[in-house]
């Protein structure tokens, strides 16, 4: 296997819409505000994201939901004047036939990213036949073919096509098909007009024209699906409204607390994203946005508002960065307690992108819920978990992360006693740095290379549908490598961590499968 | 089209949506355009099928009866379903190897692997699998009854992160699979299954509105599966087999929508509650009254119901019990956490006794038996004690006659000591198909069917 050039660039399999992607689509086609997804299938994740293209499986329940879903659209966008104005660009009434021809050439460029070939608009003209041959008029007849544009699977996934579907050397992505890349990646939604008279113009592919592309399209506000959707799932923070943290043990935590702390990761990431900051900022941040009651649960003074606030966190010794934001430090506890282990192990796997494999069989994992009862304090209880020799390869990586965060409670409040106890948060990693109390850590590791290649990592995985191959023959490892030196090169710039991926080779490329599957 | 829309104006309510904008189905406007339909020209009742997954496995002290044969007496755990005990048998003893994880992830290859008794490959995202079991009668009868078969659950899914160690959450959240790829993925919501069940045409409407309306969809489906037919050639293998299963769902829901064959055949009253308005007992129940109300009928002869996904970590505060399911479930032989899984085991099959005594209280047109009577009910886990991961000794709950093919009331413990011949899940599965008409199924590890049941 070794010796063989890397010059495979992936395929990504027919990707059918995901839920978000689906609701953002149709609000952007049609003007709905509807979210008819919101009632379809879950969809499910691989490598944490709910956005991997062979992951997207369709079933008869989804054809079912599709149908329901386009039927209803149709119906209400030819009924509200404003939706009806966006479809309908001629008088259907008085120009029949050519009316219509023109109306489904305009929809199908919006709604199948591309334009549609004659034939295909011969066919979608035909139910407008059906109708007037049963008596109805135009109106009619185009409702029913605007549905079938929504049920087409030109509408339902992301078509890419290879001239040669069997051959596996390397070709671009059409124009059209680079342009859904971009829009769903950056928007989770339907290219707009400008960009896909980008691809017509056959200029999209070219870098520059890519590079303006991408930042008008990660300044536009349809952009904060990134928050959603991207830092939704790697920062788990769609995870943060299930949060159910025991109340006898935590009498404060109430429905308002949760939903500030999620809206406080999702507004700093939010500006890190989009005003320029360094991402690495996400751990090390000097500022923050809080409610009243928010505030209160970290010791800051109040804002005078319900609203999130931002505020500085200058000089404060006890906040500033993810490792310190309740969504985060809740998360990763227990109901009642905080869990190192957890912590531990959550920065190594989102933060790290170093796995750690669950306990073997047959370990005794009561240590640390047993700890309490016993008069132990989380360290010592993992120092004698420790002591088992099966258990300290793992827990010699994850407990000095978690045991630094012990300052902060189950839900994020700050404490200098476990019990009676005082808390020791000072630490040592096994790469050597040493550091005491979270703000430490949390700087330790944003300065760390993994770092910058595991938040480059999930962008990656997250914009092209699919997990990196490890494979010799992969283009993937190269690329990455590429660029995660120019993300770190511009100081963590977002902006062109996003560039860097938007002008890969494995963005810009595919290739065929060969007829037996699989790559040979 | 709607009537009801044009009543209320633009906004989709979420009633409508659900339902597609078509109502009900009224049972004399299908008499009409059914000269005969299916089922009154069967001879032999069908034997309907009947698949439940829970989540995390059991406590095996309070399940297994002490003795074998039917003279048993029923364990703890059972309880509930003592009145029933003539007609469900308990099974033990039988493994399921290919549920076994490579390195970890018990709990997504035990779901995965299920009712498929296939090995998963272990992945984030390249799926393989295999067929599962209710999908071969899915495959065989499925066309006979207006939909093929029904995926229900109460968790969609929800989480985030990595579902289990390495495996994608499509092992972790899905026990029916049409083949290899292709999850079928289950409705939480009984008004939507409710829907899917019974959504048809209006009953007030006149039969050349009918054949209108039918005509309209069918112009709408047909372009469609134009669009798939002109579209698959120009596909790799893996893109034209996920179009393949576009169109294979296409065609479902056009016999659906167009072929009044696969009517149903009794009125279904009114459609159960949003389960926002249920805790976690009601929607159990609803669901399983779902079952009851598709075999009545015969919407469908063939369910999945899964009470939890892989690692589900479901509080149970109406039995005292605010802890995780999935940590309780690792109890380290703590004698307060065995007590608590006992606790949520013997709930659940309190829902199984629900089950079947609906099932038990309805009557076969056919042959004048109880649906529970020509219905094969297979409860179990993914695992067997949630400790130690183990996926030999499963316990199975075998509820059903199987139309006369089994003997229930037994306690059927198959060899587990050491050094026995251990018998498959996989082969008890493939008895059920037998059962119901599907001859000399191969299902994962299978050899045969078992003779004991």
């Amino acid at each position: 296997m070794s010796g063989k050039p890397a010059t495979d660039p992936g395929r990504v399999t027919l990707h059918r819409l995901n839920r978000a992607e689906y609701n953002n689509t149709v609000r952007d086609l049609l003007g709905t505000s509807q979210s008819p997804a919101d009632e379809f299938p879950i969809d499910d994740r691989g490598s944490g994201f709910d956005n991997m293209a062979d992951v997207l499986t369709v079933s008869p329940r989804h054809l079912t939901v599709f149908h329901n879903a386009a039927n209803l659209l149709v119906t209400e966008a030819l009924a509200n004047p404003a939706q009806r104005a966006l479809i309908l660009t001629c008088d259907l009434a008085t120009l029949g036939n050519t009316c219509a021809r023109d109306v489904l050439k305009g929809f199908t460029y919006r709604a199948w990213r591309r334009p549609a070939a004659e034939p295909e608009l011969d066919r979608l003209m035909a139910p407008i036949a059906v109708a007037l041959a049963h008596g109805d008029g135009y109106e009619r007849g185009l409702s029913l073919s605007l549905r079938a544009v929504l049920v087409s699977p030109h509408f339902m996934f992301r078509v890419e096509l290879d001239p040669e579907p069997a051959s596996v050397t390397p070709h671009p992505v059409g124009n059209y098909e680079l342009a859904s890349r971009l829009s769903y990646f950056l928007w989770s939604s339907t290219p707009d007009v400008a960009l896909l008279d980008s691809a017509a113009a056959g200029t999209l592919s070219d870098p520059v024209r890519l590079r303006e592309q991408a930042v008008r399209l990660l300044q536009d506000p349809k952009a904060s699906s990134l928050v959603e959707n991207f830092a939704g799932q790697w920062l788990h923070l769609r995870g943060v409204d299930d949060l159910l943290p025991d109340t006898t043990s935590f009498p404060t935590v109430d429905a308002a607390l949760i939903a500030a702390m999620k809206a406080e990761t999702s507004l700093v990431f939010r500006d890190i994203a989009f005003q320029g900051l360094p991402l690495n900022q996400l751990l090390t941040a000097d500022f923050s946005y809080v409610n009243d009651r928010l505030a209160s649960h970290y010791g800051l003074p109040k804002v005078g508002s319900s609203e999130m606030v931002r505020v500085s966190l200058a000089g404060n010794q006890q906040r500033g960065g993810l490792l310190s934001h309740a969504s985060f430090l809740t998360l990763t506890s227990y109901p009642e307690r905080t869990s190192p282990v957890l912590r531990g192990k959550w920065v190594m796997d989102e933060l790290l992108c170093a796995t750690v494999p669950p306990p073997p069989k047959d370990v005794d994992l009561s240590a640390t819920a047993t700890a309490k009862n016993e008069g132990l304090t989380q360290r010592q209880a993992l120092e004698a978990h420790r002591a088992d020799p099966k258990c300290v390869s793992c827990h010699q990586l994850m407990d000095p992360i978690g045991l630094g965060l012990e300052n902060y409670d189950g839900i994020g409040a700050y404490r200098s006693l476990e019990g009676e106890k005082p808390i020791d948060s000072a630490g040592k990693l096994p790469s050597g740095e040493v550091f005491s109390g979270g703000k430490e850590l949390a700087s330790v590791i944003a300065s760390k290379p993994d770092f910058a290649a595991c938040a480059a990592r999930k962008l990656y995985t997250y914009a092209l549908g699919r997990p990196p191959s490890d494979a010799e023959d992969h283009m993937d490892a190269a690329t990455l490598a590429s660029i995660v030196d120019g993300f770190v090169a511009s100081g963590y710039s977002f902006n062109e961590l996003v560039s860097g991926i938007v002008t890969s080779p494995t963005f810009l490329n595919r290739r065929g499968e060969p007829a037996a599957g699989g790559a040979p | 089209m709607s009537r009801a829309f044009n009543e209320r104006g633009p906004r989709l309510s979420r009633r409508l949506l659900l339902g597609g904008g078509a109502t009900l189905v009224g049972l004399p406007f299908l008499e009409s355009l059914l000269p005969r339909s299916a089922r009154a020209q069967a001879q032999v009742a069908p034997v309907r099928l009947v698949y439940i997954f829970l989540p995390n496995g059991l406590d095996m002290g309070t399940f297994r009866p002490a003795v074998s044969g039917p003279t048993y007496e029923l364990p703890p755990m059972l309880a509930g379903l003592t009145p029933l005990k003539p007609h469900f048998s308990v099974v033990t003893g039988l493994e399921n190897l290919n549920a076994n994880p490579d390195g970890p992830g018990d709990h997504a290859a035990g779901v995965s692997g299920f009712l498929t008794c296939a090995k998963a490959n272990k992945s984030e995202t390249d799926i393989r699998l295999g067929v599962s079991a209710d999908q071969l009668a899915a495959q065989k009868f499925g066309k006979l009854t207006r939909l093929p078969s029904m995926e229900l659950g109460i968790d969609g899914g929800g989480g985030t992160g990595n579902c289990d160690s390495g495996y994608s959450c499509a092992y972790a959240r899905n026990i029916a699979w049409a083949d290899g790829s292709t999850p079928l993925p289950k409705i939480v919501e009984p008004q939507q299954a409710f829907d899917q069940l019974f959504q048809g045409y209006d009953p007030n409407a006149s039969e050349a509105e009918a054949k209108k309306r039918m005509a309209y969809e069918k112009s709408v489906l047909d372009s469609v599966i134009a669009d798939v037919s002109d579209l698959k050639p120009k596909l790799g293998t893996t893109d034209a087999h996920k179009l393949d299963q576009y169109l294979t769902s296409v065609r479902e829901l056009e016999k659906r929508l167009l072929d009044m064959g696969s009517g149903v055949v009794c009125t279904p009253g009114q459609p159960p509650p949003n389960k926002d308005n249920l805790d976690y007992q009601g929607h159990a129940r609803a669901m399983l009254d779902l079952i009851a109300l598709s075999f009545a009928c015969d919407a469908t002869r063939i369910a999945t119901l899964m009470f939890g996904n892989a690692v589900s970590a479901r509080t149970h505060p109406f039995l005292g019990i605010n802890a995780g399911h999935h940590d309780i479930s690792h109890h380290g032989q703590d004698p307060a956490l065995v007590a608590q899984l006992a606790k949520i085991g013997a709930w659940e099959m309190d829902q199984l006794a629900y089950l079947l005594t609906k099932l038990n209280g309805l009557t076969d047109s056919v042959d004048g038996k109880t649906v529970l009577y020509n219905s094969a009910v297979f409860c179990s886990s993914d695992i067997s004690d949630g400790d130690r991961h183990n996926h030999d000794d499963m316990p199975i709950v075998l509820g059903g006659h199987a139309g006369g093919a089994f003997t229930p009331g037994q306690h059927i413990a198959y060899p587990r000591g050491q050094g026995a011949t251990r018998e498959k899940v996989s082969n008890l599965l493939v008895s059920m198909l037998e059962a119901a008409g599907v001859a000399g199924a191969q299902l994962g590890d299978s050899t045969g069917p078992l003779t004991d049941l």
